[in-house]
C-alpha cells in the first residue's frame, strides 16, 4: 500500500502545478489585457485619488509576480477576494458550482451510459447494419455544433412541442420532476456531442479489442460472446474512454457557456463571461480557478480508476517487482 | 480500370460526396464575389419569407435573401478555419514533434503544460480575448488558432511517440545523424498524415466554434458575414421562422461531416498503403465472381462417418479459404488427419503453411467474414460433424471437449484479470462449478501443470509472470473443463529451448496420465521428435508426409520433409551442423498450383512435378520389397513411377 500511497502523492503535487499553471496563466492573460485596469473598473471619470486607492487595494502598484504570489497565498486559505459587486467571490462560487457541477456530472454520465451502450450493442453486431447505422449517427452527433443543437432544442422542444420548460429552475427538492426536465435539455445539449465522440473511441477499442487473442482464447474456452465482451472486452477497451471523459472535464464545464447562456442556466461559465464583461478580474480568475479544480479532481479520480482497471498501469506506476 | 474509377473507387461514394461538398464550398468561397447572389440588398416588404424559388433558403428579418447570405459567409468561415488551423498546426505539431522525439524532462514538462491546457475553459477565454482586443477577423482566427495548439501538440506528440523506437529512427540516430535531419527526413513525413488528417477535423470544429463565438457577440464584426453570425442573428426570429437558422445550420452540419469523412478516410487510405480497404459483403450480394468461380470438388473418397473408439477427431478433405484484400487465399485444400485417442500427433510446417488455420477451423474459430463458407469438408467428432454446426452449439464442445493453446504466451491470457479467475472461468461455465470450488480447482490444475507456490500464483496477473509461467497457463486453462482433446498451436515457439523441452514434457504427462489427445502444431521438427506418436507434416495447405514418428524420422519420404530434417541442428552429427536450411519462400497461396508445391524449392523436381499434382498415398510395391516401413507421402519421387524411369541424382549423394 505503500507504493500506492506514494503513487497518489506524486499525482498530487503534479495535479497542484496544473492548478498553479493554469492561475498564473489566467493572470498573465488578465495582465495583458488593454488598459488601466483601475480606469476600467472605476470608469474615465475617476479622481486620480479614487484610481490610487483601488490600485492600492488591488496592489496593481506591485509588480505582477507579486500579486499572483499574494493571491495564491489568500487563495490557499480559501480567500479569493471581493468581486466588484461587493460580494464575496468565494460565495458567489458556491452558488454556482452544484449547478455546473449537476449539469457536467449529469451529461458525461449521459453521454457514457449512450456510448457504452451503443458500442457494446454495435460491437455485437459488428459489421452489420445496425453498426453502420449507429456508426453514422455517431459521426452525425459530433458534427454538430452545441449551438447549432442547441438552439433546435429551444426552437422545437421547448418552443414548439413545448416539452421542456425553459426560464423555470425549481430545486431538486421543490419540484424534482420539475427541476429534471429544467436541466433536460441542457444536459442533452452538451451530451449529445460527447456520445458522438465517446461511441466512437469505445466502439474503435472494442473491435480492436475483439480481434484480440485473448478473446480467442476466450471463445475456444466455449465462453458466450455475452460473457465474452462484458467479461473480458469491455474493461481493457473502456481505458482510453475513461482518460478522455476526464480530459473533457473542463471543456464541459467551460463549453456549458453556450447551454447556459442558451437555457438560462446560471452555472460557473455564465459566472466566468458575466465578469469578462463586467471587467471583473477576481472574480474570473475564481472561476477559472474552480473549473481549475474540478477538472484536477476529476482527474485525479480518473487515475485511480485506470489504476484499478488495469493492473499493468498499476505496475508500471507504483514499478513493484513480482 | 481508368484512374478515375479506382479514384472514385478508393473513395467509396460517401467519400466522394465529401469531395463534392467540399469543392462546392470552396467555390462558393474563392468566387463568391463573382456569383449572380445578393447579400446585402433588403426586401423589406418579404422579411423573413419562407424558402421559394426566388430565395433558396428564405430571408431573413430584414428581407436579405439568406442563400446569397451563406455562400459570402463561406469565405471568412473558411478563412477564419483555415488560418487558425495553419497556427494551431504549426505552433503545436512543433511542440509535439519536439517533445515526443527528446522526450525526458522537455516532454514531462510539456505533458503538465498540455494538462493545465486542458484544465483552462479555453472557449470562455476566447470570448473573453476577442470582447477586449477587439472584433476582427484578424483577431477571431489569431485567438482560436492559439487556442488550438495544445490539441495538436497532444496530437503530435501521440504520433511521434510511436515511431520514435521504431529501427529506422534509431538506426539513424545511431548513425549518428544530426536532430534537425532525423526529425525533418524520418520523422515528419511518417506522422504527417494522421496529423494532417486531424487537422481536417480541426477546421470544422473551428468552424463551429466561429459560430460560438458569434453567439456572445464575439465574433467577426457586423459588417462581415459568417456561418456562425448567420445563425446567431436569426436566434431571436428562430421560433416563428425556422428556416432562418436551419438551412445555415444544415449547411455547416454538412461541411463538417465531410470534413471528418474525409479525414476518416484519408487515414484508412493510409493505415492500408493506399489499398482501398475489401468491402465487407453488405447485402448477400451474390457478386463475389472469384469464390463462385472455382470452388473446391469434394474430394470422392469421402467416407460415411465411421465411430472408430480409437480416434478422437478425424479430419475430411478440410478446406479452409479466406477472403483477403488481395483475394482468396486457400490456407486449406482437403487435407484428411487422424488424431488418435491418448496421442500425441504434430502437425508440422513453415509459417504460411495453413498449419494454424486448419487448427483454429477445427472449433470454427475463423470469422465468417473473411472465411469462405460452405467449402467441402468434415471434422468428425463423437461422430458428429462439428464444421456444420453454428457457433452457439460450438460453445459446448470448446474447452468442454477441444481446448486449445495458443503461441503467444503473453496476448493470450487477458491482461486485467488474475489468471485464477481466468482458470476458473471455464470450469464454472462448462462444469457448474461455484466460484468458490472453482477456484480451489485453479489452484490444483496450477500445481498440476508445474507452476510453483500456485496459492499465490492464482492471484497474480499475466505481466507478472514469465513466458514460461504463462504458457502453463494458458495450458491450466485449458484444462479447466475436462476436455478430451488438446489442440496446441505453437505454444513453445516463444520460448527459449529449456523451457520447450520442459512444456513438452508437460504435455507429455498429461496425455499419459489423463488421456488427453494432443494435436501439437509447430514448425520445428526437431521438438517432436521424440515425443510425437505421429507426425503429419504440411505444405502450402496439403499435407505431403503422414505416418508414425519413427517411420517418418527413420525414413523421411518427401523432399521437404528431408529438408525440414536437414535443417535441423544435430546434436549426434556435429559435421552435419546447421546444413540446408530451405531456399525460397512457400507459395503465396492465391492461386491454384498445377503441379507440386513445393516444386519451385525442390532440389530434385522432375518435369512432370510442375504438370501434375502428387496425391497422398501409401508406399509402392518398391517399398515393400525394400523393406522399408510404411507411412504416407504426396511426392512423385516416392511413388516408383518416377523413380523407376527417371531417378534424379541428388545433389547430396
Ligand atoms: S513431387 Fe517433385 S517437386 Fe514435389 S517434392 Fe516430389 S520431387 Fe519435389
Amino acid at each position: 500500500m505503500g507504493e500506492a500511497l506514494r503513487w497518489l502523492l506524486r499525482r498530487c503535487v503534479s495535479l497542484i502545478g496544473v492548478l498553479l499553471l493554469v492561475t498564473l496563466g489566467t493572470s498573465a492573460l488578465l495582465e495583458l489585457l488593454p488598459g488601466n485596469k483601475a480606469v476600467a473598473i472605476l470608469g474615465t471619470s475617476a479622481t486620480p485619488e479614487a484610481i490610487k486607492i483601488v490600485e492600492k487595494n488591488l496592489n496593481l502598484d506591485r509588480p505582477f509576480i507579486v500579486r499572483y504570489g499574494i493571491w495564491t497565498e489568500r487563495a490557499a486559505q480559501g480567500d479569493l477576494g471581493i468581486g466588484r459587486d461587493g460580494e464575496l467571490v468565494s460565495a458567489s462560487l458556491k452558488q454556482r458550482i452544484p449547478t455546473s457541477l449537476e449539469l457536467m456530472v449529469s451529461a458525461q454520465l449521459l453521454a457514457i451510459a449512450l456510448a457504452v451502450g451503443g458500442a457494446i450493442y454495435a460491437t455485437k453486431r459488428a459489421g452489420r447494419r445496425a453498426d453502420r447505422t449507429l456508426s453514422t449517427a455517431a459521426f452525425g452527433m459530433v458534427a454538430l455544433p452545441q449551438f447549432v443543437l442547441g438552439l433546435l432544442f429551444v426552437i422545437y422542444l421547448a418552443g414548439k412541442w413545448k416539452l421542456f420548460p425553459l426560464l423555470t429552475h425549481p430545486t431538486f427538492f421543490s419540484d424534482p420532476i420539475g427541476h429534471l426536465r429544467s436541466i433536460a435539455l441542457p444536459v442533452m445539449t452538451l451530451a449529445v456531442p460527447l456520445a458522438g465522440i465517446y461511441y466512437r473511441i469505445l466502439r474503435t477499442d472494442l473491435g480492436a479489442t475483439m480481434q484480440a487473442d485473448f478473446i480467442t482464447r476466450a471463445r475456444a474456452s466455449g465462453l458466450s460472446e455475452r460473457r465474452i465482451l462484458f467479461n473480458h472486452a469491455l474493461r481493457p477497451s473502456s481505458l482510453s474512454l475513461l482518460s478522455v471523459v476526464g480530459l473533457n472535464t473542463a471543456a464541459v464545464l467551460g463549453g456549458a457557456v453556450i447551454v447556459e447562456n442558451l437555457f438560462a442556466v446560471p452555472g460557473l461559465g455564465r459566472l466566468l463571461l458575466e465578469s469578462v464583461a463586467k471587467r471583473d478580474l477576481v472574480k474570473v480568475q475564481g472561476a477559472v480557478l474552480a473549473i481549475a479544480l474540478i477538472y484536477v479532481v476529476v482527474n485525479l479520480f480518473v487515475d485511480v480508476l485506470l489504476q484499478l482497471l488495469d493492473p499493468r498501469v498499476r505496475a508500471a506506476t507504483s514499478g513493484s517487482v513480482s | 480500370m481508368s484512374p478515375q474509377r479506382t479514384w472514385l473507387k478508393g473513395w467509396g461514394v460517401s467519400g466522394t460526396i465529401a469531395w463534392a461538398w467540399i469543392a462546392l464550398i470552396v467555390v462558393a468561397a474563392v468566387a463568391a464575389r463573382h456569383l449572380p447572389i445578393d447579400p446585402i440588398r433588403q426586401h423589406l416588404s418579404d422579411a423573413l419569407a419562407a424558402p421559394s424559388w426566388s430565395h433558396w433558403f428564405g430571408t431573413n428579418s430584414r428581407g436579405i435573401d439568406i442563400f446569397s447570405l451563406v455562400v459570402d459567409g463561406a469565405r471568412t468561415s473558411m478563412i477564419v478555419g483555415i488560418g487558425a488551423i495553419l497556427i494551431g498546426l504549426t505552433g503545436g505539431a512543433t511542440i509535439g514533434l519536439i517533445a515526443g522525439y527528446f522526450r525526458g524532462w522537455l516532454d514531462r514538462s510539456m505533458l503538465i503544460a498540455l494538462d493545465a491546457a486542458a484544465a483552462f475553459p479555453a472557449f470562455a477565454a476566447a470570448v473573453a480575448a476577442v470582447l477586449f482586443w477587439g472584433k476582427s477577423v484578424r483577431n477571431v482566427t489569431l485567438v482560436l488558432g492559439i487556442l488550438t495548439i495544445p490539441l495538436f501538440a497532444r496530437v503530435m506528440r501521440a504520433n511521434t511517440l510511436q515511431y520514435v523506437e521504431r529501427d529506422f529512427v534509431r538506426a539513424s540516430r545511431m548513425i549518428g545523424a544530426k536532430h534537425r535531419r532525423v526529425l525533418l527526413r524520418e520523422l515528419l513525413p511518417n506522422v504527417a498524415v494522421p496529423v494532417l488528417s486531424y487537422s481536417l477535423v480541426g477546421v470544422g470544429l473551428i468552424i463551429a466554434a466561429e459560430g460560438g463565438l458569434s453567439f456572445f457577440g464575439a465574433g467577426v464584426p457586423d459588417s462581415v458575414t459568417t456561418w456562425g453570425q448567420v445563425i446567431a442573428s436569426g436566434r431571436s426570429q428562430a421560433e416563428r421562422a425556422p428556416h432562418v437558422v436551419l438551412l445555415p445550420a444544415l449547411v455547416i452540419f454538412l461541411t463538417i461531416l465531410a470534413l471528418n469523412k474525409i479525414s476518416e478516410l484519408v487515414i484508412v487510405r493510409w493505415v492500408s498503403g493506399g489499398v482501398p480497404m475489401p468491402k465487407q459483403k453488405r447485402r448477400s450480394a451474390p457478386d463475389e465472381p472469384s469464390v463462385v468461380l472455382d470452388r473446391p470438388t469434394p474430394s470422392p473418397t469421402a467416407r460415411p462417418i465411421t465411430d472408430d473408439p480409437e480416434v478422437a477427431v478425424q479430419v475430411e478433405d478440410l478446406h479452409v479459404w479466406l477472403h483477403s484484400p488481395f483475394g482468396v487465399v486457400r490456407a486449406v485444400n482437403g487435407v484428411d488427419l487422424e488424431l488418435r485417442r491418448g496421442q500425441m500427433l504434430a502437425l508440422v510446417g513453415e509459417s504460411g503453411s495453413g498449419k494454424t488455420m486448419l487448427a483454429r477451423s477445427l472449433l470454427g474459430l475463423v470469422p465468417t467474414p473473411p472465411l469462405v463458407p460452405d467449402l467441402p469438408g468434415r471434422v468428425l467428432f463423437d461422430g458428429m460433424d462439428l464444421l456444420s454446426w453454428g457457433s452457439k452449439s460450438l460453445q459446448n464442445v470448446r474447452g468442454r471437449k477441444i481446448a486449445m493453446v495458443f503461441q503467444d504466451p503473453m496476448t493470450q491470457l487477458d491482461p486485467v484479470m488474475r489468471v485464477g479467475a481466468q482458470i476458473a472461468e471455464p470450469a464454472m461455465v462448462h462444469l457448474g462449478l461455484s466460484r468458490t470450488l472453482a477456484m480451489r480447482r485453479a489452484v490444483d490444475l496450477l500445481a498440476e501443470v508445474g507452476v510453483p507456490d500456485p496459492e499465490r500464483r492464482v492471484r497474480a496477473y499475466a505481466h507478472e509472470l514469465s513466458g514460461g509461467l504463462r504458457q502453463r497457463v494458458a495450458i491450466a486453462i485449458a484444462l479447466a473443463a475436462e476436455p478430451q482433446v488438446l489442440i496446441a498451436d505453437e505454444p513453445t515457439s516463444a520460448l527459449d529451448v529449456t523451457v520447450q523441452a520442459q512444456l513438452l514434457d508437460l504435455l507429455q504427462t498429461l496425455r499419459d496420465d489423463r488421456g488427453l489427445s494432443v494435436l501439437f502444431i509447430t514448425h520445428d521438427l526437431g521438438v517432436v521428435a521424440s515425443r510425437a506418436d505421429e507426425v503429419a507434416v504440411m505444405y502450402a495447405g496439403r499435407i505431403v508426409e503422414r505416418g508414425t514418428t519413427a517411420d517418418v524420422f527413420a525414413d523421411p519420404r518427401h523432399p521437404y520433409t528431408r529438408a525440414l530434417l536437414g535443417a535441423m541442428p544435430r546434436i549426434d552429427n556435429r559435421s552435419h551442423q546447421r546444413l540446408n536450411t530451405i531456399v525460397g519462400t512457400p507459395p503465396v497461396l492465391l492461386f491454384e498450383q498445377a503441379g507440386c508445391a513445393f516444386a519451385p524449392r525442390c532440389t530434385v523436381a522432375v518435369e512432370l512435378c510442375t504438370q501434375r499434382r502428387p496425391m497422398l498415398q501409401a508406399e509402392t510395391l518398391l517399398h515393400y520389397v525394400r523393406g522399408a516401413n510404411a507411412h504416407d507421402s504426396a511426392c512423385w519421387l516416392a511413388h516408383n513411377e518416377v523413380s523407376a524411369v527417371e531417378s534424379p541424382v541428388s545433389a547430396s549423394d
